[in-house]
């Protein structure tokens, strides 16, 4: 019929053709979707209980960013309180951006943990125990004389348990002992071997050489050690964000997993219809496969991309910063939604009764969004992990809407996340139709699998 | 009259029996019947270890409480040093650093003992770092830049030249993503640099006071002063000739570390016995929906034989599936080769004792939801919705000291919050008795809230 010799009539039943094909499937669809959100406990399942979820994770981030920037508590004893013991203090201190030195000298109150009570020593000896610092410094009376003099003196270093805590504070204090006694044994030895060889000692021999160790030592010192950053700290930069709102964190990832959930809750009827002999019903019918399951995939897909949006929707209202981009989240919703969907459908496709379907498509999403970085961000994981972990969708979907909150970002930033959405959904579709789409509509109830029985476990 | 003592009623026992006879009955079929569907396996099991080998690979040397990762740091040494006339003295920065190298004497002490107390490894320089040799600075960068390694440092061809001759210096490139670590490596250099440039300082300074006499300058122009400084210089670096000196003492924790995974998967554990704790109500559900339930109300077993025979199935396959995953977690943990830190091992007794009580009371929730809820749809979405609530605020995906005020008063209503509080009582190396308020609190959850789903349950079906 459609040939080189078309005629009107023709190409007017293939209009009609095409109209009565598209108004199945939008029928199927609409159908579809009045199911999956026809009663109010499925509806508090589709929207409120993910807005909870968002909600509740966005608190538990705030309050869990503080800790992904460290800092490292190091109590001080200063029994000396000269400016000496203030310099070792404060060499410390430069010793390692992350410490932060308490008591004498240092920050006394919130940073250190220390309340209102006065540093003993005993409480140092239990605050490391406890591990609420990493090392305690006791700097003993007349350090400064000692110093000035040349005379030893011995600085008391406690560590606590850990490894790199410890170590760390160890280091910063050998940097200081070393930068304040290098011009003492400077001074103390360089008379030894003159002495020796009877080198006359010249009106105050140990005041010039002292001077002349302290010059030597002097700015720049002998060996400078500079210091080149590669990358920016992301997880640092992060975390300053959700610290000061958690939402950024919880909308992404929580939008992925319950769009995910849903979707591929829905994909999962296909798998009943089958038991229930519905298909084979809709087979006698005067529709043709693809318009089932494209009513079917329409329905999942728009489900999908409405729950995205109403989502993200209620993440602007606590600030999150994707508001001012609707249409490219809406467009990155729809990618995200497309290939969820397809990829539910593909799983289903290989299963053989409800119960299968619904374990695999719950296996599926309890995977793919760790994996992809929707329950802890991928920048918190290895490198390895984090390039296996752009095989879930959710990667990409977190990834897009990261991108569209930065805010330095373009509008276009999100662009190659949506195109690798929609390429998932275009392979899935291909391979899933190649694969077994004779299975999605078969004709006939799966054999075997009478009673499907996952309690809660499926997704819609 | 009659007789004070109660006479004892045959019948009333022969009913008690058979209510528990069938009690066990009900019990072992629905063991039976979950634990014999691989699927549902599948999910309790395999899922849950999934997502724990996901934890482990990626927060693996994280310890509780500690801000840093608790594991070697990988770091480069590019030495170009060509040296001087005095030596190469950018090899004591090899030597020092390497594992398995010959450590200078002046070093030693940087380099400390070979102690497997992990107390004892902060003196250590090497114990935080694991360097190896590279010889392109180019490679260095990229690895750095890529995040193979935290650091690099460069020691540039000049190096043994320059610091003779004036100053001289090196580079620590460091990969701004573990910059904590890479500043930390960063010091250990500077550390090292500042006791070669006290030997450095120190033969200056003597070399100007030799130089004021012709005699001795005659001999130091022709060289014949070269091993006496060069003693001076290794006795300059000795640690123990700064006036300044450090006692070191190591302090033991008053109670033995968590590993985040441990935590991470006690909590995943909690969390899967709450999904397993729900069968009972879908066994419930199902059954009522099948008119089974009635039909089994009416007939001369008591209805709380039914119930108590659904609630034990369901703690025992909730204790199966616990046991499994803790032995599974912990197989994982082995075979991926994260060990954090040293732990306490946990009391076995109170281990058991808290399975128990969190599977009981998981239990005592399912039959809530089969009271609460009229069908199975809703007690799906509900019992699902509900449990995801609850473990989010008890702890399971972030600590609870993380939430609000409020909310970390309503965490206290979640069993997840007790039975996650109770696993970090024993990993603190705490036993049956520390653990005991726990149990006790998770129990006393499990019988109200199946007291009360079993009343409701009652009511609905009309007895």
């Amino acid at each position: 019929m459609i040939g080189r010799g078309r005629t009107g009539q023709d190409r007017a039943e293939t209009t009609v053709r095409s109209q009565t094909m598209l108004g199945v499937v939008c029928l199927i669809a609409r159908h579809e979707m009045t199911m999956a959100l026809g009663t109010w406990p499925s509806r508090i399942q589709w929207l409120l209980v993910p807005l909870l979820v968002i909600y509740l994770v966005g608190l538990g981030v705030q309050g869990f960013a503080a800790s992904l920037r460290p800092t490292l508590r190091v109590d001080v004893l200063d029994h000396d309180s000269s400016p000496a013991s203030a310099a070792l203090i404060a060499a410390v201190r430069e010793g390692n951006p992350l410490l932060i030195t308490c008591g004498a000298g240092g920050a006394t109150h919130d940073p250190c943990a220390l309340g209102d009570a006065p540093l003993t020593a005993t409480l140092a000896r239990q605050r490391l125990a406890d591990e609420v610092t990493v090392a305690a410094i006791t700097v003993p009376a007349g350090f400064g004389d000692a110093i000035a003099r040349g005379a030893p003196v011995t600085v008391t270093l406690a560590t606590g348990p850990a490894l790199a805590g410890p170590s760390i504070a160890t280091m910063a204090l050998r940097i200081a002992i070393t930068r304040l006694g290098g011009p003492a044994v400077a001074t103390n030895l360089s008379g030894s071997l003159p002495a020796s060889l009877g080198v006359p000692p010249e009106r105050n021999e140990v005041a010039a050489r002292r001077a002349l160790a302290e010059a030597s030592w002097g700015a720049p010192q002998p060996i400078v050690v500079s210091r080149t950053m590669l990358r920016p700290n992301i997880t640092n930069t992060l975390a300053a964000h959700w610290a000061a709102n958690g939402m950024r964190v919880s909308v992404p990832g929580i939008t992925a997993m319950f769009v995910l959930i849903s979707v591929f809750g829905m994909a999962q009827s296909l798998a009943d219809e089958r038991l229930t002999g519905v298909s084979m019903r809709l087979a006698a019918m005067p529709i043709t496969g693809a318009q089932r399951l494209g009513g079917k995939g329409l329905a999942i897909w728009l489900l999908g991309w409405i729950q995205f949006l109403l989502l993200i929707a209620f993440g602007e209202l606590f600030g999150v910063g994707l508001g001012h981009r609707p249409l490219m989240v809406s467009l990155l919703g729809a990618a995200y939604a497309l290939a969820a969907a397809v990829l539910g459908l593909a799983l289903v496709a290989r299963t053989n009764s409800p119960a299968q379907a619904s374990a695999v498509a719950t296996a599926a999403w309890v995977l793919l969004v760790p994996l992809g970085g929707g329950w802890w961000p991928l920048s918190l994981v290895p490198n390895w992990l984090r390039a296996l972990g752009h095989i879930s969708p959710v990667a990409w979907c977190v990834d897009g809407l990261a991108a569209l909150m930065a805010p330095s970002g373009h509008p276009t930033d999100a662009l190659p996340a949506t195109g690798v959405l929609f390429a998932i959904a275009l392979a899935l579709a291909a391979l899933g139709w190649r694969l077994d789409v004779s299975r999605i509509h078969a004709a006939s109830p799966s054999s075997g699998d009478e009673t499907p029985d996952l309690p809660y476990w499926s997704g819609g | 009259m009659s007789s004070v003592t109660p006479r004892r009623d045959p019948h009333r026992w022969a009913t008690l029996r058979a209510g528990w006879r069938a009690a066990a009955l009900i019990a072992r079929h629905e063991i039976a019947q979950r634990l014999g569907d691989p699927i549902m396996w599948l999910l309790m099991l395999a899922l849950p270890l999934a997502i724990d080998a996901l934890i482990v690979l990626s927060f693996g040397d994280m310890v509780m409480g500690r801000a840093l990762p608790e594991a070697a740091v990988p770091v480069a040494i590019v030495n170009q040093d060509r040296g001087c006339r005095w030596g190469r003295f950018g090899e004591v920065y090899e030597r020092v650093l390497l594992p398995g190298s010959e450590v200078p004497a002046p070093f030693l002490e940087l380099v400390g003992t070979d102690d497997e107390n992990l107390a004892s490894s902060a003196t250590d320089i090497r114990a935080l770092y694991r360097a190896r040799l590279l010889d392109d600075p180019d490679e260095a960068r990229h690895l750095v830049g890529g995040g193979e390694l935290a650091a690099a440092l460069l020691i540039p061809p000049d190096f043994s030249e320059a610091l003779i001759a004036e100053r001289a210096g090196v580079t620590v490139v460091i990969d701004g993503q573990r910059d904590a670590q890479g500043a930390a490596f960063a010091g250990a250099v500077e550390a090292l640099s500042n006791l070669v440039s006290t030997s450095e300082v120190t033969v200056r300074t003597t070399m100007s006071v030799l130089e004021r006499q012709p005699a001795t300058r005659y001999l130091l122009q022709r060289g014949q002063l070269h091993d006496a400084l060069s003693e001076i210089a290794v006795r300059a670096a000795m640690p123990g000739s700064s006036p300044i000196a450090i006692a070191h003492e190591p302090v033991a924790a008053s109670r033995p570390a968590i590993p985040l995974t441990h935590q991470m998967a006690a909590a995943i554990a909690v969390l899967f016995i709450g999904f397993a704790g729900l069968l009972g109500s879908a066994s419930l559900l199902k059954q009522e929906a099948q008119y089974t339930l009635q039909r089994m109300a009416v007939s001369p077993t008591p209805f709380g034989a039914i119930v108590v025979g659904v609630a034990a199935g369901t703690i025992v396959t909730a204790m199966v599936y616990a046991t499994a995953l803790v032995g599974g977690m912990a197989l994982a943990e082995r075979v991926l080769g994260a060990r954090p830190a040293r732990v306490a091992s946990l009391d076995p007794v109170g281990l058991f004792l808290l399975v128990i009580a969190a599977s009981a009371a998981a239990t005592g929730y399912g039959l809530l939801v089969a009271g609460l809820c009229p069908s199975y749809a809703r007690a799906a979405n509900l019992g699902r919705g509900i449990l995801v609530l609850g473990a989010l605020l008890g702890g399971t995906f972030f600590p609870v000291s993380a939430l609000p005020p409020a909310a970390r008063t309503l965490a206290r209503g979640t069993f997840h919050y007790w039975a996650i509080e109770g696993y970090t009582t024993l990993a603190h190396g705490g036993g049956t008795v520390e653990l005991a308020a726990h149990a006790l609190i998770l129990v006393a959850m499990a019988l109200a809230m199946g007291a009360l789903g079993t009343w409701r349950l009652r009511a609905r079906l009309g007895l």
